[in-house]
């Protein structure tokens, strides 16, 4: 793959996909938050959004260090495309 | 990740380092606000000898406080009272009267100052430093993205310079490149749990601001909706009646009474910051007392809540869950209001050397892309594009500021006291001194353009050392007079400031006189001159 495509493919995997996932990942950590520990609501919120952080920073950086990009894009899609499909089950606590 | 490293430092690099220099000046926002306001003098301090009066002190400010809301704020919700501390020695208070809001300063014999200096003083770096002076347009978000590049950026500068040890014992003198890269690394590992500390906090204060969707999803407002819930509040008060004697005059707040049960539980000097009055003058009026910050790494301090009119403790606040204290912990590790002065002079000095790391890494991309592109021997002007701008660039964010910031100063002492939005004039001079600087980077060749910058800067921290003596002339008498150690720092760190970019300067021209003589007049970059180095 040429080298300036890898990087633009990189880039959008670590900004774009990193944020949607961590997005995605505050949504289901406020809803195992609530229902395994019993905390309040705003809460868990709180807590899932600062934890989001973690999911963001780990994504970032395995997109500019894993082998085969195209790879991880489309798995990344995939993982992004199941997680949205399910939100409506987390929607309602 | 050394590319990453390379370019998310690149990116965002001018920009951490103007938050980078404005947050390292913050951390004596209310030192600088009285500099910049003549007016005050030192009413609290923090000598052995003065702590004695200090009990003695914050009962009387307390005392006249109260008389003069008592006489001036009869038709209010709320009283605000704020005690000076050691660091800002600014007593006020504050109350509104529907729309409108009043504020008012005391001098040490609580006589109402009449004329304050119309300035946003150290408020102003604490602001630009999150919000860029763009607050309601995206420059939270903007510094939010700035933490989290810099973060980044210290993490695969970690993996760059895994060879920890042998990398901070090294630096090599003579070749600027080299030791300008040794230097990077070693303030890089010096400052590195500093820096870590510093992004981390700055994510986590905003944590659901950046990441709203699940606050959206869960709450009808959002943000504040979750903060509602999570931050503790004292139940509403219901209306109720005058708080009158037995011979119908209003009865006297109960300070006294309450200022003995506090002193059972708060045993050090100085112990409160602010007091609210709520309901004042009504039988279930509330009188909220707030501890200093100093001896907490939150930013919320202890709060004890009295009856107003009987002294009667009232249950106050509850505990707050421990995610909302760990932001508050976060916040308060940002802010740093417990650091003693030795402390904030350490976390100033790393502030400073973590704005130096951003700018060594700056100027070593330069220098390596310079090198780099002369090893290449290819002079095409479309290839030195990127180098002119980060050049320019680097001129502009780092001598930049430094200017601007004098500038702002010298605006302070200089500007008609009476002039119309005498603040924002303030602030004004900052932005056109950085615009100039910005021209000036763009006109003039890059080593010239540093030379010359490096002297504006000298020149006008050397005049603000001479402004800060001469005007107010009385105001400096005064503080030699009274020992005042925080008015006179500034007159010191100035001048060493305009020495410190006098010996820059001098390096400098050192250096462009050598560029000058070594250059090779068909070569087209003026702006290249280790051209002459290499092919020598």
């Amino acid at each position: 793959m040429n080298k300036n495509v890898a990087i633009t493919l990189r880039s959008i995997a670590a900004i774009i996909g990193g944020y949607v996932l961590s997005a995605l990942s505050s949504i289901y950590l406020t809803y195992g938050l609530v229902k395994l520990t019993y905390i309040s609501e705003g809460v868990a919120v709180l807590s899932a959004s600062m934890l989001s952080y973690i999911v963001f920073f780990a994504f970032f950086i395995a997109s500019f260090t894993v082998s085969n990009i195209a790879k991880w894009l489309i798995s990344s899609i995939l993982l992004i495309a199941v997680a949205v499909l399910f939100l409506p089950l987390v929607d309602v606590l | 990740m050394i590319w990453l490293h390379t370019y998310l430092g690149i990116i965002t690099g001018w920009l951490l380092f103007v938050i980078f220099v404005t947050g390292t000046l913050s951390y004596f926002t209310p030192e600088i606000s009285y500099w910049m306001m003549p007016e005050r003098q030192v009413i609290a301090g923090d000598s052995q000898q003065q702590n004695q009066v200090y009990a003695q002190g914050q009962r009387y400010q307390l005392e006249k406080s109260i008389d003069y809301l008592e006489a001036h704020a009869t038709n209010t919700n709320s009283w605000r009272i704020y005690l000076p501390t050691p660091r800002d020695h600014h007593w006020y208070v504050q109350w509104s009267e529907g729309k409108t809001r009043h504020l008012v300063s005391f001098n040490k014999d609580a006589i109402p100052i009449e004329t304050a200096t119309d300035t946003k003083g150290g408020i102003f770096f604490r602001t630009f430093h999150y919000t860029l002076q763009l607050r309601g347009y995206g420059g939270r978000y903007i510094a939010g993205v700035a933490a989290m590049a810099m973060l980044l950026a210290l993490f695969t500068g970690i993996y760059t310079h895994r060879r920890f040890f042998k990398d901070f014992f090294t630096l090599r003198k003579g070749k600027l490149t080299k030791w300008t890269t040794d230097f990077h690394a070693l303030i890089g590992i010096v400052t590195l749990p500093f820096c870590l500390m510093i992004c981390i906090s700055a994510i986590m204060i905003y944590a659901i601001m950046y990441m709203p969707f699940s606050a959206n999803m869960h709450f009808e407002k959002g943000e504040r909706g979750v903060n509602k819930v999570i931050i503790p509040s004292l139940p509403t008060l219901s209306s109720s009646v005058e708080a009158l004697n037995t011979d119908g005059e209003s009865k006297s707040v109960a300070y006294p009474a309450i200022l003995t049960n506090l002193k059972k539980h708060w045993k050090e000097p100085n112990a409160i910051k602010r007091i609210t009055v709520e309901a004042p003058f009504k039988e279930n009026s509330r009188f909220i007392v707030e501890r200093t910050k100093s001896l907490s790494v939150s930013n919320r301090s202890e709060r004890l809540v009295y009856e107003s009119y009987t002294a009667a403790p009232l249950e106050g606040y509850a505990d707050e869950s421990a995610p909302a204290t760990f932001r508050r912990i976060m916040y308060g590790l940002h802010q740093a209001n417990f650091a003693t002065i030795g402390l904030r002079w350490l976390l100033f000095g790393l502030g400073a050397l973590g704005s130096a790391l951003i700018a060594t890494g700056l100027i070593i991309w330069v220098n390596k892309r310079r090198t780099a592109y002369l090893t290449a021997n290819s002079l095409r002007d479309d290839s030195s594009l990127s180098l002119r701008i980060m050049e320019k660039g680097n001129i502009a964010a780092i001598m930049g500021i430094a200017i601007a910031t004098s500038v702002f100063f010298l605006a302070n002492r200089l500007l008609p006291a009476d002039m119309i939005n005498r603040a924002s004039m303030e602030v004004n001079a900052f932005f056109i001194a950085w615009i100039c600087s910005v021209g000036h980077a763009i006109i003039r060749p890059s080593h010239n353009a540093w030379y010359e910058q490096t002297c504006v800067a000298a020149l006008s921290y050397i005049a603000l050392a001479v402004v800060s003596v001469s005007i107010p002339v009385e105001r400096a008498l005064d503080a030699v007079a009274t020992w005042d150690i925080t008015y006179l720092s500034f007159i010191v760190v100035f001048a060493l400031c305009g020495v410190g970019f006098m010996a820059l300067a001098r390096g400098l021209k050192v250096r462009l006189v050598r560029t000058s003589n070594g250059y090779v007049p068909h070569t087209k970059s003026a702006d290249v001159p280790n051209i002459k180095a290499r092919k020598r």
